[in-house]
């Protein structure tokens, strides 16, 4: 069995939650991005004690987990069938406006380029400077901001979310 | 940076912040590590089979039939008794099932079957599960699960497609389940190559580390009631197998034979459901069905009528009218979970199916997990790994449910219950 990295089981511990957050606007699905961190996380482990030393290992985690999603968006292994009826009752309590909120954002990110989503979530959702935004990236400075510049533009077009961004403004 | 552009990040970014929400589940450091250890296992598969084919693959085939079970040398296999295990926690439902079904294809040409793996909550299809061997009569059955992402799968070919035929190679592989559903491919589990032998059930430790199987010689006749069965544990670390025999049918003497097997979280206790039987005059056969149990089953084998009594389950159940389908160990040892037919309210001519806890140790009541007055049959019984969430098929006199018990209830699941032949967590 793998000898455990120090320090490891305490970064899963306090990070693994913002990663999973991180990791459904990326893709869009819970199962997906439980996925998406665990296999980040997979691949990090044997380098653990590496990037402790000379990075820092949540912007190595998030950059691990933008190229994996980028490699799977290219496949096409998805192969879920709709099925007609569901056994399970409908959970209780109103969440009609969580769940606007939640597909208008999910619409709105999948219309973005796959490099476009990753800027705007490491820069907006993650709080990432644009100097760290780059590191994970593997880019420039000057190409995240106008990465970020696009993607806001085209965002500025979606009516569905301008008009929830006019709501959250009243 | 302009206001408007300001002010639209910050917008965004509270949007992003309410649909991002909070995750349903965690993603914990045993998970990762089992992650990398699959990892490496394929990598180490991959440069194996790389230099498999630089060496020579006629070489190669030789050794591993050597590895097949009839040649293997008889004595002690394993120790791992100060193996620590953390008991499985007790989790909610299960997010997926596997279920084998079969396809009616109107008589001309042999049944389909195939087994998929479904989403608990919306019954979608989410993988097919198909065995790397070559076609045409390949059975893709038992399955068991370790700890809901990883599975164990015997995959037999045979020479046809009855279930009759002959079996020509049985081998175990492991499979995962990602969070999304999707399989990642199978990984041929180390001491699971079981030459020609047919598997009729298998069991895993929720580790993964231990399996147990009931197997029969793969050209048995039809009626199997004449063959024994043995019991072969195989440590999946490190391949070494023991195996536990069943006694020959010989006048005089009561035979136990495994029904059903299941592991401790530990895999330090093996139980199994089983009937004693005499096959000729001149023994007397006292009590009926039974659960015994074998301890540090991974060390060493021998014969299966040497196991010890854990519950006479007829005394237990205080019924002499009903007969046990399944029992199931709890991880911890301490209950037996069991699939009842027949009538436990002493009623006779009653049908009933229910499934009810007893302490390991025989001493107190049986606890209702589920019943069905109306239950006429019985399919298939399943505990996961935790031992809280239980996969139930039966029939009633409307026909055939199969589905999860939930508070008492069976909530059914897809597909069809007509086809459905068994299911697990």
């Amino acid at each position: 069995m793998s000898e455990q990295p120090e320090g490891f089981a305490q970064f899963v511990e306090a990070r693994e939650r913002a990663l999973q957050r991180t990791a459904w606007l990326l893709t869009g699905d819970r199962g997906l991005a439980e996925d998406l961190v665990q296999t980040a996380l997979v691949r990090t482990w044997p380098r653990w004690d590496r990037i402790r030393r000379r990075d820092d290992p949540e912007v190595y985690v998030r950059r691990v987990m933008v190229n994996t999603w980028a490699t799977w968006s290219r496949r096409k292994w998805r192969g879920e069938h709709a099925t007609p009826s569901v056994p399970e009752a409908p959970v209780p309590g109103d969440i009609a406006a969580e769940v606007a909120v939640r597909m208008a954002i999910r619409n709105a990110l999948a219309s973005l380029t796959a490099r476009q989503r990753a800027v705007l979530v490491l820069r907006l959702f993650d709080d990432l400077s644009e100097a760290q935004v780059a590191r994970v990236l593997d880019c420039s400075v000057g190409t995240v901001k106008s990465t970020t510049s696009q993607a806001l533009a085209k965002l500025r077009s979606d009516a569905r979310l301008t008009e929830l961004m006019e709501a959250e403004t009243r | 940076m302009s206001h408007d552009t300001s002010e639209l990040e910050t917008k965004l970014r509270t949007l992003m912040d309410i649909a991002a929400g909070e995750p349903g589940r965690r993603v914990t450091v045993d998970a990762v590590r089992r992650g990398v250890v699959r990892r490496r296992r394929t990598t180490s598969a991959a440069a194996a089979a790389a230099a498999l084919l630089l060496i020579g693959g006629v070489a190669a085939a030789a050794a591993a039939q050597r590895g097949e079970l009839g040649h293997r040398p008889a004595g002690p296999t394993t120790g791992g008794h100060s193996r620590t295990v953390t008991l499985p926690r007790t989790s909610g439902v299960p997010r997926y099932y596997v279920v084998r079904n079969i396809i009616p294809n109107n008589g001309s040409t042999p049944n389909r079957e195939d087994t998929t793996i479904r989403a608990t909550a919306t019954g979608a299809l989410r993988a097919d599960i198909r065995c790397p061997l070559s076609a045409p009569y390949v059975i893709t059955w038992p399955v068991a699960p370790a700890d809901n992402q990883n599975f164990f799968l015997v995959c037999q070919r045979a020479t046809g497609p009855a279930s009759y035929d002959n079996v020509l190679e049985s081998r175990i592989f492991e499979f995962h389940v990602t969070s999304s559903g999707v399989v990642t491919g199978d990984l041929p589990v180390r001491g699971g190559m079981l030459g020609s032998l047919l598997v009729q059930s298998i069991a895993a430790t929720p580790d993964g580390s231990e399996l147990a199987v009931i197997a029969y010689p793969g050209s048995h006749p039809p009626d199997l009631h004449g063959t024994p069965p043995d019991v072969v544990v195989i440590n999946t670390r490190t391949g070494a197998r023991a195996i536990w025999h069943g006694a020959l049918p010989v006048a005089g003497h009561t035979v136990y034979w495994p029904q059903e097997v299941s592991l401790t979280a530990d895999g330090q206790k093996l139980a199994f459901l089983t009937a004693p039987q005499c096959f000729q005059t001149g023994c007397t056969i006292h009590g009926g069905q039974q659960v015994r149990v074998i301890d540090h089953p991974d060390s060493g084998g021998g014969q299966l009528n040497s196991a010890g009594l854990l519950v006479q389950l007829n005394s237990v159940l205080r019924s002499p009218q009903v007969g046990v389908a399944d029992a199931v160990i709890s991880p911890d040892g301490s209950t037996l979970t069991v699939a009842v037919m027949g009538p436990l309210s002493g009623q006779s001519g009653q049908d009933s199916v229910s499934v009810v806890q007893i302490p390991a140790s025989g001493q107190g009541a049986p606890r209702f997990v589920y019943r069905l007055s109306q239950g006429n049959s019985f399919s298939f019984f399943s505990a996961d790994p935790s031992g809280s969430h239980f996969l139930l098929g039966t029939g009633t006199p409307n026909g055939p449910v199969a589905g999860r018990i939930d508070n008492g209830r069976l909530i059914p699941l897809r597909p069809d219950p007509v086809s459905v032949q068994g299911m697990v967590w």
